[in-house]
């Protein structure tokens, strides 16, 4: 039987680093989603990611609730998602002037075009809804998961997801018309 | 799976790119955590202090004490006012473009300047100075000249922005040295125009200053300057709109209005001057 991420911190802070590495297991690609949804670019995510796995590793003692790891590192991501926006604005004699990059039509079907064009249509969902997709479809599509991860009602969960799925869809069929 | 499920996951897979490398890399980097047992429980804690119970209403006073002082004599980590101050003169002096406005005395003007050297400054008694690549055109309502003269390369007309005016547009890096002249009398947290922001006061044995700083973006949005021995008396003060902002191009350009003279006034050693760019009527 899996271990619980309350066992898996407490082996951690026992000093075991690859009890760490079974939460990064579980939660890095959640972490990813979220910070390549602020930034775009998913090299800078994968770099936003480790930032954020760092500061977890850091704080770990104060983790009051060991079994709450996974909502307290949704929110270390945003704390460090918040932190990068800020950051952006503070660089503004670089930034500012810099035309957006044009998104390439996927005519190809290359997985990096398919990234920027879903990219394109997640701008278009609420974050919560954002959440409920990547909750979902990156813990193996188990409601369980993503409903423990959103803190949310089962109800809220649904709800969430099938509106997301519902604004996927017209995007989808929108570009196809085109 | 329909359609939108399999999109959805072939889209989710980028994120498990790299996965392993990059929880290699992590676990590496790790420092060595010291080994302690787990916290245990905060009712358990509690339950370890409870004492014969005449001791709990001095505990929970001295508890409220302590969190008290702690506040006051350790304020939670504050933005840091020297840091700010010197961060927000280094942005501002590499800034590629600003428009701001400044008072002097009676006189004021708003200012917009684009690196290197393009400049407008528009007086309050209606004299305007455009500077580009090609001319520094001076128009003057009062006797009603428009004078062409020579581009103003050293930005010489952003000098009556005083030590501001030099911090963006000389070469020398003029921000280091005068921010590390300035000594800190005072540090507030104030809210300005909707913003969190520090006013802060410095000296330097010359000049008293004020200055709103935002301290997250290192802005500064206002500076106010009198002389040291006067410091209820500013001479000058400095509203900054928009720093780095695109500033349309026709800002730099002005054309010649009606019933105005024009004076040409170019060194006899220079190639001819352009003509002014037509600018076409609104």
């Amino acid at each position: 039987m899996a271990e619980t991420d309350a066992q898996l911190v407490q082996r951690t802070l026992a000093g075991d680093r690859m009890a760490f590495g079974e939460l990064y297991d579980r939660y890095a690609r959640v972490v990813r989603s979220i910070c390549f949804h602020e930034t775009g670019n998913l090299g800078e995510a994968q770099d936003l990611t480790q930032d954020v796995f760092m500061r977890a590793y850091g704080k770990l003692k104060k983790l009051r609730q060991q079994e709450r790891f996974g909502p307290w590192l949704v929110s270390i991501a945003r704390n460090v998602c918040r932190e990068y926006r800020r950051g952006r604005a503070r660089d503004r004699h670089v930034l500012v002037g810099l035309e957006t990059p044009e998104i390439l039509p996927d005519k190809d079907q290359d997985p990096q075009g398919r990234i920027e064009q879903m990219a394109l249509a997640m701008k278009h969902l609420s974050e919560q809804e954002r959440m409920a997709l990547s909750t979902y479809y990156l813990q193996d599509q188990d409601a369980q998961k993503a409903v423990a991860l959103m803190e949310v009602s089962r109800s809220t969960f649904y709800r969430l997801l099938a509106s997301a799925k519902e604004k996927i869809e017209t995007y989808i069929k929108h570009r196809e018309e085109k | 799976m329909n359609h939108t499920d399999e999109v959805l996951q072939n889209y989710f897979q980028a994120f498990s790119a790299e996965h392993d490398r990059l929880k290699q890399r992590l676990l590496e980097s790790l420092p060595a955590m010291s080994t302690v047992r787990p916290a245990p429980a905060w009712r358990e804690r509690i339950a370890a202090l409870r004492g014969p119970v005449w001791l709990k209403p001095s505990l929970a006073a001295a508890a409220v004490l302590v969190v008290l002082l702690s506040i006051v004599m350790f304020p939670s980590a504050r933005p840091d006012a020297q840091m700010a101050f010197a961060t927000s003169m280094d942005n501002f002096s590499q800034a590629q473009s600003i428009h701001l406005k400044v008072q002097t005395g009676p006189a004021s003007m708003e200012i917009w300047w684009r690196r290197p050297n393009e400049y407008r400054m528009v007086f309050s008694d209606g004299m305007t100075i455009v500077s580009n690549d090609q001319q520094r055109i001076v128009l003057n309502p009062k006797d009603k000249t428009f004078k062409v003269t020579n581009p103003d390369r050293g930005s010489m007309d952003m000098m009556v922005l005083g030590p501001f005016g030099m911090l963006f547009t000389s070469k020398d890096a003029m921000s280091a040295g005068w921010v590390k002249e300035q000594k800190l009398i005072n540090r507030e947290e104030v809210n300005y125009k909707g913003q969190n922001c520090l006013k802060l006061t410095f000296e330097d044995g010359v000049r008293h200053g004020v200055y709103i700083v935002e301290p997250e973006l290192h802005l500064i949005y206002q500076a106010t300057l009198s002389p040291i021995e006067r410091p209820d008396k500013a001479n000058y003060q400095m509203e900054v709109f928009e720093v780095n902002s695109a500033i349309p191009e026709d800002v730099f350009q002005i054309e010649q209005p009606e019933g105005y003279r024009l004076i040409r006034q170019t060194r006899s050693n220079t190639t001819a001057i352009p003509a002014l760019p037509v600018m076409p009527k609104k």
